[in-house]
């Protein structure tokens, strides 16, 4: 009766179980149960026998060659060589791309004054980057390369900007918004002008530039020779 | 001065070895699923290319085995699950024949038909694990190697699949020691 307990553990370990001490204490004294895990033992080999037996099979006579002939008749190495090609070529492509558009992209002016004032004969055109930046930030972020891409290339201005002394931009802005609303009278501005005239000692007469001329030399050597003498 | 090798010819030389090397493990496993020659040896021939693609990547000789035993068992399951009832029907009609070569009275036996059935109601990956066994008598530790599993995994699934198989197939077992 006792020998039963053991019947699963041997069986288990005839399927490739580790046995537990007691159990192979056990086998080691019982010869019935000795008995038995040999005969689980030869089932279970006999299982893998017949097992392998039946996967023992051969590949056809031809089966190498024609494989062979298969794989290589498709051009399965050279095309992968070819797509590896394409694709590096094709990254090449958009990277040289990306690096020409950055090289000639825009960058976005810093917001100025030129927004607000129409240009005037009498205002500076900059073509370098303007110094006062309207700008409500306390430290606008630099950014080297793009400067440095400005600065390399001509800048065309499509609108001047305008130089406002700092801490006079709400005036200009003030001024402009008038401007543009048609409320501003500039009929004072002329009254003053005409009120306060030039000074007479400011005024200067109209250049004249008279022709210079220039007399004849004798046209002799020798005259000219006298005269160094 | 050495004269290098061609890259192409040296692959193409190396996949002509590794297909010698692995022809019969490809068909074994195939077989073990499909349980069809000329079935496994189309899906040998499939796996092949499919590693013929790769190849450049599968030089390894151990890396390049175990890739063909799993690309090799996915195949045959696929075709397997898409030919099932059309094997069935074949390997039915090869046991009622009896065909005189020495394969197909392997297969007519009735134990080997049982002995299939009972493989066929494990799960896969015990299915998987005791025809990978069975074949070349692989122990624990290259079955865990063509599989890239730990070697207590593979022992684990050994163990379970032995069991079931000694379950499903009781009077087999019974039998077996007076063979």
């Amino acid at each position: 009766m006792s020998c039963e307990r053991y019947a699963t553990a041997i069986a288990d370990h005839a399927c490739g179980a580790d046995l537990a001490p007691d159990v192979a204490a056990h086998v080691r004294t019982c010869v019935g149960c000795a008995g038995r895990l040999a005969e689980q033992r030869r089932a279970i080999e006999g299982l893998d026998a017949e097992l392998q037996q039946m996967l023992a099979i051969e590949p056809s006579p031809f089966f190498t060659q024609r494989v062979q002939a298969h794989v290589t008749s498709s051009p399965a190495i050279q095309s992968r060589r070819a797509w590896l090609w394409t694709a590096a070529a094709a990254a090449a492509a958009i990277v040289l791309a990306v690096l020409f558009m950055n090289a000639n992209r825009q960058q976005p002016t810093p917001v100025s004054v030129q927004t607000l004032a129409t240009p005037t004969p009498a205002t500076p055109v900059r073509e370098q980057p303007a110094p006062v930046v309207v700008k409500e930030s306390p430290a606008p972020i630099r950014r080297e390369a793009p400067q440095r891409a400005r600065a390399e290339r001509p800048t065309v201005a499509k609108e001047p900007e305008v130089l406002v002394p700092t801490g006079q931009m709400q005036a200009v802005a003030r001024y402009m918004a008038l401007m543009r609303s048609g409320k501003l009278d500039t009929s004072s501005l002329d009254a003053k002008a005409k009120e306060d005239p030039v000074p007479a000692e400011l005024v200067l007469d109209a250049l004249e530039v008279r022709p210079i001329t220039v007399k004849e030399l004798d046209g002799t050597s020798s005259a000219v020779e006298q005269r160094h003498e | 001065m050495t004269v290098e090798a061609d890259p192409r010819h040296e692959l193409e030389r190396e996949f002509e070895e590794r297909l010698k090397e692995s022809s019969d493990l490809a068909i074994r496993v195939a077989y073990g699923v499909v349980r069809q020659r000329q079935d496994a040896e189309e899906v040998a021939q499939e796996a092949f290319t499919k590693a013929y693609r790769s190849f450049s990547t599968l030089r390894d000789r151990s890396a390049f085995r175990a890739w063909l035993v799993r690309m090799t068992w996915r195949l045959a399951i696929d075709r397997w699950r898409a030919d099932r009832r059309r094997a069935v029907r074949e390997q039915t009609s090869a046991t009622l024949d009896g065909d005189a070569s020495a394969e197909a009275l392997a297969s007519a036996s009735e134990r080997a038909t049982r002995l299939w059935h009972a493989i066929d109601d494990l799960p896969e990956k015990l299915r998987q694990t005791i025809v990978l066994s069975a074949i070349h008598g692989y122990d624990v530790r290259e079955v865990a190697q063509l599989l890239d599993l730990p070697e207590g995994t593979v022992k684990s699934r050994l163990f379970l699949a032995r069991k079931g198989l000694a379950q499903r197939l009781q009077c087999l077992v019974n039998d077996t020691p007076q063979r």
